[in-house]
């Protein structure tokens, strides 16, 4: 039986040892009772730096106090899924999405055994999106707005010009339609400079198609 | 053309009205149409010197005019000048690029419009 086991567990442990998937174990009261490789390469240590440290010292200063809450649940309810903030050696802030299960082996304490992944790249990659895209609304409302505000402008730019043309201005007059023109001018020029600028990061922002990959061609070549 | 007769293009009515009182101090026939479609109807009746037309327009927009025109009036193509805010000529670049339709930017100056009708009555 235990000529079964043994290599059974080895490749267990060789498993866990080389999975990209960071794994642990800690007891009910979060002290880390196992740490993998890449789960200690994430955080910027060796596995054997982390063992017998709480879970809760690498989490980020902004989501520490959650943390007894979570050993709570974890030792009420047989898992517990969801986001950690943890925080690298190197200072950085990074997302890990975590399901863990609450196990115990037979006379043996209760412990956890943690399966995390970093999402950090993808959350940081949709935050941009998110950002990009709000910026094409703010764009296309910046362009919608210098339409709208062009036609009163012309109105008011050309009939002042009309009127001073025509001779309509009495002369006490003249200088305060001279200013009046100038000004829509200054904000002519405001809108066109806006209209630029927009135009520009619109099209900075032109969705980019992800190169094709063309099977047919490959099978040809 | 002794005596040209201009045609104003525009749905806006301030816009409309008051190109058509500029162009009125310079020319004495000056037709207005609210749209396309309107203009097209007084294209039928009445030979023009110059079309001076805004881009975008409800039923008719300026790039229809401007293939209704090439369809029934070849002639008179090369009398049309665009009347455009910069935002909207946007969508309209690469038809006014491919077109080589002289464009008036607005807000645009009394001299800017005349001078761009005058170059219509006589285009290079």
């Amino acid at each position: 039986m235990s000529r079964v086991v043994e290599p059974s567990a080895k490749r267990y442990r060789a498993l866990v040892e080389s999975s990209l998937g960071l794994i642990c174990t800690h007891d009910l009261a979060g002290t880390l009772l196992s740490v993998n490789r890449a789960a200690a390469d994430r955080l910027g240590y060796a596995p054997e730096e982390l063992v017998g440290r709480s879970l809760g010292d690498f989490l980020a200063p902004s989501v520490k106090h959650l943390f007894p809450q979570y050993l709570d649940r974890i030792s009420h309810a047989p898992a517990d899924e969801g986001l950690m903030l943890v925080v690298t050696r190197g200072g950085e802030e990074r997302i890990w999405t975590y399901s863990n299960v609450r196990d115990q082996e037979p006379g043996g304490p209760a412990y956890v055994l943690g399966h995390a992944h970093d999402i950090t790249d993808i959350k940081r990659s949709d935050a941009r999106a998110g950002e990009a895209e709000a910026l094409r609304s703010v764009a296309q409302l910046a362009l919608a707005t210098a339409h709208e505000i062009n036609n009163p402008l012309t109105v008011i730019i050309a009939s002042l010009q009309l009127m001073a043309a025509r001779g309509q201005v009495p002369e006490e007059a003249a200088s305060y339609v001279e200013r009046a023109i100038r000004a829509g001018e200054q904000i002519r020029d405001i809108v066109r400079n806006m209209s630029r600028i927009t135009r520009l990061e619109l099209s900075r922002q032109a969705p980019q198609l992800p190169p094709v990959l063309d099977l047919r061609k490959s099978s040809d070549g | 053309m002794a005596d040209p007769r201009i045609l104003v293009v525009e749905d806006e009515t301030n816009v409309r009205e008051l190109e058509a009182e500029i162009l009125r101090e310079e020319w004495e026939h000056v037709d207005t149409a609210v749209d396309g479609t309107d203009a097209l109807r007084l294209l039928a009746e009445h030979v023009y010197a110059a079309i001076v037309s805004d881009l975008a327009m409800p039923k008719l927009d300026g790039r229809g005019l401007y293939e209704e025109v090439e369809r029934r009036w070849p002639q008179a193509q090369g009398r049309l000048v665009f009347v455009t805010g910069y935002a909207e000529a946007e969508e309209y670049d690469a038809f006014l690029r491919q077109s080589g339709v002289p464009v008036v930017a607005k807000p645009f100056t009394i001299a800017d419009l005349l001078g761009a009708v005058q170059r219509a009555f006589s285009p290079a």
